[in-house]
């Protein structure tokens, strides 16, 4: 049996952390040892997504480097993977984040380092596991055993409250998926009643022509888990709580790559499957998704707490995203998957460097800093980069995606557009006054005239983030070429079954009408 | 501007002596003397008559507000005449009431800020509420604050973040939690481990259900 390019990227990380389970490290004398092999580990584990993406051939829309095995054969159960544009940038970015996530806790992991490490490349096995599975099935273990490892993650190494954050982040998303489990295997079942068999092929659960009234409901329980996830208002009350208290790796990863799950199973599973379902409750969707952008902002704009204040922004970027996905158009659609690895780079550099600030202080108060311009000018620019990134502003990478998205947006409803831009605004208010309040002004407190500037780690971390900003908001053509037939099948998809539809329902009507005259 | 002009460069020195000052590094300067020498020129492009601009970009936009303007008046007033002409006309009547202006007001500055300076300071001590009102640029800022800035600042903190995300929506995900933990506990209370209890229920239990047939 032949291991395939995209088996070898999820296995790669889980037989890495499966070796750092052999080298005995009771004292901490090897800690060096296991960070730098982790750093190997999830580089090569990049390495393998690059090669992903070398082979792939971006004119198509197909599922690419398809494995497939029999696992459970008697309920049409299979071991199935496959890349499309869309999941591979998202593999891409998650090999991309996992190396800097590394490097940012480099210094600031101290206890466990090697519990630490095991669990975050179990984790990036889980995420690169989530995104390729084209097996329900495999697609619900992925995402429930990605849940296990960031637990711990949160639970044994973030801040103080990290046991009501942990817990808290593993039930709300669990009451989620649950919804989502009971959803999965009415599809298998109403597969088994129209072919004889049971089936958890998502392109075979593509092909079903499920009742309006059935759509509806298992619409429904899929969105609410991917809600949650991403997270939609009013479902987002886990994520400051879960974000703050993580490490900055875990903080990194949840904002950079976790979230895009939600986003992505909405892309990939809640709309295409039950097209009418998502054609009924899009415009709702997407009221949602405006509250969150606005919303977001505001609570963002008032939070004392740098981290919290990035947390409640991610809240209303990722507003953005739906909204994008909610227009069902080209535009919306790719604008909403560039925004997605977009805010995985610059928010994950957002905490990265928060996470620095704190390591050095301990504090993540805004009120606690002030004036560090005069005493790290290169973390300095390497913040405002990122900043500027997440603002949106042109020739980075935020506004690319914020520009297609409310293009996409402003084709299918101009007044969503209207409140989305609002958001824009605030972004720029909530975070140029924080970095005014951090940055710039005079030194008010004497701890922070001796702090360090950039180390060589936090270099190798922040350069990367700031040059594929900068190559993402000059080169947009790099990441839009591969997923443009993908995303296109997509509404494709989303179009027919709804013109189909309605096509139907008037040949009924008319043939009504018929039998009436006669 | 030429407040600017005067206070700045002409009359005494105003600043600590100690201060040095110097003329434009080269760099500055020649930025500076390009300006300059296009700012003197840059106007002579549009002179009436040879309009240098005026079709430049036709036919995307062409110069017709002024024409008409003129043409109106003239039809008003019943004149023969072209309309080219008329319009020549009220330009360059323009250009010299405009520069006639502008002297005025260079004379003025002159007047006030380099014979008679304390005219400036008599005039704000008579006026006082006018040059608050003007120092503090109409107080636009400031009404900004107040009906924009700080209302958003507070609703966004004590409504929306404290009231609502802490409160209500945060208030239903922990109230879930705890309503799972009380109703639990009250539960648990009937697994005291008694078997005697346990027993007797289930003889009530059975009581009621046989009795429920029975009297039906």
């Amino acid at each position: 049996m032949a291991v395939g390019l995209l088996s070898i990227s999820w296995l790669l990380p889980v037989v890495g952390a499966l070796l750092l389970l052999f080298i005995g490290n009771a004292d901490g004398r090897r800690n060096g040892l296991i960070r730098w092999w982790t750093l190997i580990v999830s580089i090569a584990v990049f390495g393998v997504t690059l090669a992903m993406w070398a082979s792939f051939n971006p004119g198509s829309a197909e599922f690419q480097l398809v494995e497939r095995h029999p696992w459970i054969p008697s309920f049409g159960i299979d071991y199935y993977l496959g890349v499309d544009g869309i999941s591979l940038l998202l593999v891409v970015l998650t090999g991309f984040l996992t190396p800097i996530a590394v490097l940012s806790s480099w210094i600031g992991i101290e206890k466990k380092v090697k519990e630490f490490y095991i669990f975050l490349l179990l984790l990036e096995a889980a995420m690169i596991g989530v995104f390729l599975s084209l097996d329900l099935f495999l697609f619900y273990v992925f995402w429930d055993a990605m849940l296990v490892p960031m637990y711990f993650l949160i639970g044994i190494w973030g801040y103080d409250q990290r046991i009501y954050a942990a817990i808290k982040f593993m039930l709300y998303t669990m009451a989620g998926s649950v919804l989502m489990l009971i959803a999965i295997l009415g599809l298998a079942y109403l597969h088994n009643a129209a072919n004889g068999v049971y089936s958890f092929d998502l392109l075979k659960l593509y092909t079903l022509d499920i009742a309006p009234r059935t759509q509806f409901w298992f619409f429904l329980a899929f969105a609410v888990a991917f809600a949650i996830k991403v997270p939609l208002f009013p479902f987002h009350t886990w994520l400051p709580d879960a974000h703050v208290q993580a490490p900055t790796a875990g903080s990194v990863i949840l904002a950079g790559v976790l979230l895009k799950m939600g986003t992505y199973g909405l892309v990939r599973f809640a709309f295409p499957l039950f097209p009418l379902a998502a054609a009924y409750f899009a415009p709702w969707i997407a009221v949602l998704a405006v509250i969150g952008i606005i919303y977001g902002a505001l609570v963002a704009m008032v939070q004392p707490d740098m981290k919290k204040l990035v947390a409640y922004s991610s809240v209303s970027h990722l507003g953005f995203v739906v909204l994008g996905i909610c227009a069902m158009n080209v535009n919306g659609l790719q604008g909403a998957v560039y925004q997605m690895l977009a805010h995985g780079v610059s928010t994950g550099g957002l905490f990265l460097i928060v996470g620095m600030l704190s390591d050095r202080r301990h504090t993540r108060l805004i009120s606690e800093f002030g004036g560090l311009k005069a005493v790290m000018p290169r973390l300095t620019a390497a913040f405002m980069i990122i900043t500027l990134a997440s603002i949106g502003l042109p020739g980075l990478n935020g506004f690319i995606g914020e520009f297609l998205i409310m293009l996409g947006a402003f084709r299918w409803d101009p007044r969503y557009v209207v409140f989305a831009g609002v958001g824009v605004i605030l972004s720029a208010v909530y975070m140029l006054w924080m970095f005014q309040r951090v940055y710039y002004g005079k030194v008010t407190h004497g701890e922070n005239r001796t702090l360090p500037d950039l180390l060589p780690h936090e270099w190798s971390s922040v350069i990367p983030l700031c040059a594929i900003a900068l190559v993402m908001g000059v080169f947009p053509t790099l990441f839009l070429e591969p997923m443009e037939p993908a995303v296109t099948r997509v509404v494709e998809r989303l179009q027919n079954t709804q013109t189909l539809r309605v096509e139907r329902e008037r040949v009924e009507r008319t043939e009504r009408f018929e039998r009436f005259e006669r | 501007m030429f407040r600017l002009v005067f206070l700045t460069f002409h009359g005494e020195r105003r600043d600590a002596p100690s201060h040095h000052l110097h003329d434009a590094p080269p760099a500055m300067a020649l930025a500076l003397v390009v300006l300059a020498v296009g700012s003197v020129l840059a106007g002579y492009a549009g002179v009436p008559g040879h309009n240098a601009l005026g079709s430049w970009l036709e036919p995307s936009f062409t110069a017709r507000s002024v024409t008409t303007l003129a043409d109106a008046q003239v039809g008003v007033a019943g004149e023969a005449g072209g309309a080219g002409e008329a319009s020549e006309g009220l330009e360059v009547t323009l250009m010299v009431v405009s520069s006639i202006v502008a002297l005025l007001g260079i004379g003025l500055a002159f007047f006030i800020w380099l014979k008679r300076r304390e005219i400036a300071d008599k005039a704000a001590a008579t006026f006082p509420g006018v040059y608050r009102l003007l120092l503090n640029k109409y107080y636009v800022d400031e009404i900004y604050d107040a009906t924009i800035v700080e209302p958003i600042r507070i609703v966004s903190t004590e409504g929306l973040w404290r009231g609502i995300d802490v409160n209500v929506i945060d208030g239903a995900v922990n109230g879930t939690a705890s309503i799972v933990d009380g109703s639990s506990s009250l539960l648990r209370r009937l697994q005291s481990g008694s078997v005697r209890a346990y027993a007797g229920s289930l003889l009530i239990g059975v009581v009621l259900i046989l009795g429920y047939y029975l009297w039906r």
